[in-house]
């Protein structure tokens, strides 16, 4: 038997003097980038304190919190590739503002997080990856997006039959309509440009799962068991 | 039992007392473990420090798992990281496949790269691929043994592939559905499936016999109208009993399609070669507008500047398609002047080597060559030339001018440049660069202070910056730059700023594929050692080197774990070697003055004749496993039977710049007319390379010469008959700074030769000799070459028997040589005979001018031969007329054209030469036999005054020099 085995049956067996326990590992790696089990137990807690849901840890929102971080990982890899700048730290003090504005005061809000598990540090750091993202998308996809004219025609058309049968009424021109709908598109082009994109990083990166159960929400990709298995 | 995530909570902020590694081996030393990881004993647990912790470890690619667990302890947690290594791929082969496939093919079908991280999935996947890939060049029944070792110390897997290929299945037939247009034994002659027509059967199935077959039907469809014609293999149908294959096609011909061409003429031929839509098979609208910008390029091209072209497609009702092409040609021009204007700092040629627009020439191009994208191209090429020597404003501009000077027809292009200042880098300074390197590169950066400024510049100086960092073990070297203008007018200041990043070292050499190969043979072409900085150029240099011993058919070089971030790295060389035998087998035939038999004094110069030859050789690479090579090559043929028996031992010590040979050569010969010699010979040389262009050669030899049938004065015969001796050595020195030593277009090539015959060498006569060979070549302009060579030799013998032995003397003119003469018939002649009998003493000269003929691959040469082989080196002379009919001490010249067609071994080479002083000598007709009645009065052998031809044709393989 080897070394390994060896002690990974010791531990098992919780032989010892004082017993040892397994405190973190590697979940899921994107490239060479790491997925730990302590990183989604954190993705999963931050997201139910956010939304403000009762904290349920189950192979279901295990295997959304791995989805989301591997994403995270894909993004800060190209960001760090690309030379994109990242935030400050300080841009995240105005949106912890607002999430600390939903609770009557201070500690209210440290009680809340604490119910949860996580610090400000953590709930901090989430924030500011919000920012991350919309930042990779300002740089990465927004740029190269353009909106033809026909196209804004088009969706204007459309929105005046809506309007029509709703009976809305005066029914606003296509010039005041415009920048609107432009956004509208910009935003629904952008979406389908980091579907894209983050579907051929995640095949590009060799997504793998040392956990085979997290490996569901990624068809193509393998859970590969390294063999620690404590 | 809790989550991880839930039990790190437990230990946060406690206390570490100790970390430790399970198992204890690691791939990385634990200081350099403790130095990645920001975990300190003494300092508080922090989950985020594990995660950065278990991150950086996997990022070193040494691990393919890694887990934390801690343990409580009295004063606080230990903390233990259980690792699993990580493997790669240390080496893949595939034996026991007849080619093809080649072994290269099955090693890209595995998809194993070298150094790549191993996963235990992907050799059942590669046996999968190789077996799709054997399949496919008709091993059907083929077997594959995957042979897995692991080397846990250097973490590689290596892994043989066995294969048991069995027979390759041969084609037997063709299933054909659809209407072909053709009979089924058409279209089986077309593929080239059977042997000679089926005489000899039917040929193995391989895949690239198999898709040249498909092809070959193809091809037949676009030639009879039918470009729209699909052959599709639907499947190949094995039949194991027998082992052959049907190949099951399906044929949809298409409707006829009917090109025509209106307004010009162009060859059916043209036209295909010409029309995208008969290679692509397929007619849609961007391939027809292809087509007629193609047209209207061609017309171009043949003078007509202005021609255009447009197409229109109709399908009549009887199913046809028809594609007319409609070209209009305009007047065909003429460039009567291409003319450069405003240009200061760069003289007209240096632009004009830039353009491809250009004014008519004789032969060549005797309209010009002109069309509008290539104008602007061109501009675009000269603004560049200026922007990258700092002309950063530089104007360039056109003006066409037809109807030049009231020539119809004729066009006059002007180029106008304004060229504006040049900028200049003021200062260059550097960020992140240590004193010792900023000294290195200073030598190798362009944009140094006084240097001009341009963009270009800043590009090359990064590369260069870039590739010197990476070569000395900083592989995320980044480069950035700034520039601010000087306070000087004109100036700038620049600033490098380099980024090294982590230095990485070799940890060691692993070779793999080493059978019969001694390993330090191996090792000593490596020039990289474990503690080196990790350079890529030194492991390419280092591949190239074990390349360049000839033993090994693939040497292919890689790091291990290429991605992974761990401060060393093993650097890994997987090597197949050579088969032990190669044989090579040549058939030809000379032609020249060659004929006139071995005793017929009929013909002192020869008469046209031609030799079959044969030649026949082979060679044991690798002897001893030891890199040497040991070689025999013979040649047979109606005037000379060789064999040539040589030991090469290249790179002699583990030297690169040292090779060592032995030889021992054989030679009956007949190719100087004079005589049949049989030359027994052995040598020993060490040649040194001293630089790139400079070599050194010590070389010893000893040859016995025996002489016969020596068409000779008959009282000469007894001594120079006589068997000789020689033994001497020698020393040659070569530098050689050509740009291509097949066709040279600039450079020089030097040679000297000094040789030392003595008593203490084992020679029976004493002689100094020396032979030199200097050759320059000049390109006038882009292509036009003038090239000259001299050659100059003497021997002066100091002892030993008189006569000097013919065998040692200098024979010359001929192909290579002065080609007012036929092979070896330069120099003295017997002054009975008329028979060339060489000379001590050689001065040749030859001035060439090449130039391009008709279009890239036909040129011409003019060239003047001058010189000859002399008596002696103070009788060396340059005059022109001969002074006797026994004094061949003078100068021939031969004044000639020739033609060159280029081809991928060199030019072949005609030439033909005129001589208005060729030498005039006596000769006497009859046989060796009837010499001694040569001029007797009352004899029926008659003495006749007689002439070298003076014209000569030489043709040949490769310039002249």
């Amino acid at each position: 038997m080897t070394t390994w085995g060896a002690t990974c049956l010791l531990l098992a067996a919780g032989l010892g003097t004082l017993s040892a326990e397994i405190i973190d590992r590697i979940a899921a790696t994107a490239g060479n980038q790491v997925i730990t089990e302590s990183q989604i137990d954190q993705e999963i807690r931050i997201t139910a304190f956010l939304n403000r849901e009762k904290l349920a840890i189950s192979a279901d929102t295990r295997k959304q919190a791995a989805s989301r971080l591997i994403e995270q990982a894909l993004v800060k890899r190209e960001m760090d590739l690309s030379h994109y700048p990242l935030p400050q730290a300080g841009e995240a003090s105005a949106a912890l503002a607002g999430v600390k504005a939903n609770y009557p005061n201070e500690a209210d809000f440290a009680a809340a997080l604490e119910s949860y598990g996580v610090t400000e540090a953590d709930l901090t750091r989430r924030l500011l990856w919000q920012f991350t993202l919309l930042r990779f998308i300002d740089y990465r996809f927004r740029p190269g997006i353009q909106i033809p004219d026909a196209d804004v025609q088009t969706y204007y058309r459309q929105q005046v039959s809506g309007w029509e049968q709703q009976g809305v009424k005066p029914i606003p021109s296509l010039e005041d309509s415009r920048d609107q709908i432009e956004e509208i598109l910009t935003q629904k082009r952008i979406d389908q440009a980091l579907d894209q994109w983050m579907s051929e990083a995640r095949t590009q990166a060799a997504v793998t799962y040392r956990d085979a159960t997290l490996a569901d929400r990624d068809a193509g990709n393998t859970g590969r068991d390294a063999g620690i298995n404590k | 039992m809790a989550s991880p995530a839930a039990a790190a909570n437990s230990y946060e902020g406690k206390l570490i007392v100790s970390v430790k590694f399970d198992p204890e081996r690691q791939p990385l030393t634990f200081d350099q473990l403790l130095a990645m990881i920001p975990l300190r004993v003494g300092q508080p647990l922090r989950g985020s420090d594990l995660r950065d912790s278990i991150q950086r470890l996997y990022q070193t690619g040494e691990y393919a798992d890694i887990a934390v667990d801690a343990t409580l302890e009295s004063g606080g947690v230990a903390l233990k990281f259980l690792t699993k290594p990580a493997f790669f791929i240390g080496y893949v082969a595939v034996d026991g496949v007849p080619e093809p496939p080649n072994e290269g093919q099955l090693l890209v079908a595995s998809k194993l790269v070298l150094g790549a991280a191993y996963v235990p999935d992907q050799t059942a996947a590669a046996v999968s691929r190789i077996v799709d890939l054997l399949k496919r060049n008709g091993f059907y029944s083929a077997g594959i043994e995957p042979a897995t070792a692991t080397r846990e110390a250097t973490q590689q897997v290596q892994i043989d592939f066995h294969a048991d290929a069995k027979q390759r299945a041969k084609f037997d037939g063709l299933m054909v559905s659809g209407n072909t247009l053709r009979p089924e034994e058409s279209l089986i002659n077309s593929s080239g499936w059977k042997r000679f027509r089926g005489w000899l059967g039917w040929q193995p199935m391989t895949e690239t016999r198999l898709q040249s077959g498909l092809d070959n039907i193809r091809s037949w469809y676009p030639k009879h109208d039918h470009l729209l014609a699909r052959v599709t293999l639907v499947k190949l149908d094995f039949h194991p009993a027998v082992n052959t294959v049907t190949p099951v096609l399906k044929i949809d011909t298409g409707p006829p399609v009917l090109v025509r061409l209106r307004g010009a003429k162009l060859s059916s031929g043209q036209l295909r070669s010409l029309l995208p839509i008969y290679e692509e098979r397929s007619i849609d609208r961007d391939l027809l507008e292809e087509g007629s910008r193609d047209l209207a390029s061609y017309f171009q091209t043949q003078g007509y500047f202005d021609a255009t072209s447009d197409y229109r497609a109709a399908s009549p009702p009887n199913g046809e398609q028809l594609i007319d092409y409609y070209v209009n040609t305009g007047v065909r021009h003429k460039i009567a002047k291409v003319e450069v204007q405003g240009n200061h700092y760069f003289d007209d040629a240096t632009i004009r080597e830039r353009m491809s627009v250009m004014a008519a020439t004789f032969i060549r191009y005797r309209r010009g060559r002109y069309s509008r994208p290539e104008l602007d191209r061109d501009l675009d090429a000269i603004r560049d030339l200026y922007r990258s020597n700092g002309f950063r404003d530089v104007v360039v501009t056109s003006r066409v001018l037809d109807d030049y000077n009231g020539a119809t027809a004729h066009i006059a292009i002007f180029i106008d440049i304004t060229e504006g200042p040049q900028w200049f880098v003021s200062k260059l300074a550097f960020e992140g660069v240590s004193d010792d390197f900023r000294a290195a590169l200073l030598l190798i950066l362009h944009s140094t202070a006084g240097q001009p400024y341009s963009d270009l510049n800043i590009a090359n100086d990064r590369d260069s910056i870039l590739d010197y960092y990476f070569n000395s073990g900083y592989p995320q070297a980044k480069f950035e730059f700034m520039s601010m203008p000087a306070a000087e007018a004109n100036q700038m200041n620049l600033t490098f700023i380099v980024t090294p990043g982590p230095r990485v070292y070799v940890r060691d050499i692993l070779v793999a594929g080493l059978r019969r190969t001694r390993p330090d043979v191996v090792r000593d072409r490596i020039s990289l050692d474990p503690g080196d900085p990790l350079s890529q150029g030194q492991i390419n240099q280092s591949q190239r080197r074990l390349y360049d011993l000839g033993i090994f058919t693939r040497v292919d070089a890689a790091i291990q774990n290429p991605d992974g971030d761990e401060p060393d790295k093993y650097v890994l060389y997987s090597l197949e070697e050579a088969g032990r035998y190669s044989m090579n087998v040549g058939v030809g035939a000379e032609i020249g003055s060659i004929g006139g038999g071995t005793t017929s004094l009929d013909s002192p110069a020869g008469v046209t004749g031609v030799s079959p030859r044969f030649s026949f050789g082979i060679s044991r690479l690798n002897v001893f496993g030891l890199g040497h090579t040991i070689s025999l090559q013979t040649l047979v043929s109606t005037l000379e039977q060789r064999a040539l028996l040589t030991y090469v031992a290249p790179q002699f010590l583990g030297n690169p710049k040292l090779s060592w040979q032995v030889s021992g050569l054989f030679d009956f010969s007949h190719d100087i007319r004079t005589f049949t010699s049989l030359r027994e010979e052995g040598s020993v040389q060490l040649a040194q390379k001293l630089s790139r262009a400079n070599t050194l050669q010590y070389r010893y030899t000893f040859r016995d010469v025996t002489l016969s049938n020596l068409l000779i004065s008959p009282y000469l015969v007894p001594l120079l008959s006589q068997p000789v001796h020689v033994g001497f050595f020698s020393m040659s020195f070569i530098r050689d700074t050509r740009d291509d030593p097949i066709d040279s277009h600039r450079g020089m090539y030097t040679s000297i030769d000094l040789a030392l015959a003595s008593n203490v060498f084992g020679s029976q006569t004493g002689f100094a000799r020396v032979v030199a060979r200097n050759s320059t070549y000049y390109s006038l302009t882009k292509n036009l070459v003038l090239a000259r060579t001299t050659d100059f030799g003497m021997i002066e013998q100091y002892s030993g028997p008189s006569p000097f032995p013919l065998a040692e003397r200098f024979f010359g003119g001929g192909t290579f040589s002065n080609r007012a003469f036929p092979d070896f018939q330069a120099g003295p002649r017997d002054p009975i005979t008329g028979f060339p009998v060489g000379g001590n003493a050689l001065l040749m000269n030859t001035i060439e001018l090449r130039f391009p003929l008709i279009g890239d691959n036909l040129g011409g040469v003019l060239f003047n031969d001058m010189g000859n082989v002399y008596s002696a080196v103070n009788k060396i002379s340059l005059q022109f007329r001969q002074p006797n009919l026994q004094d061949f001490d003078y100068a021939v010249q031969g004044f000639g054209f020739g033609l060159r067609y280029r081809t991928p071994v060199g030019p072949v080479r005609v030439d033909f030469s005129l001589s208005p002083n060729s030498p005039r000598f006596y000769g006497c007709e009859g046989s060796i036999n009837q010499l001694i009645y040569c001029d007797v009065a009352g004899s029926n052998v008659p003495r006749t005054n007689q002439r070298i031809n003076v014209f000569q044709f030489h043709f040949s393989l490769g310039q002249a020099f």
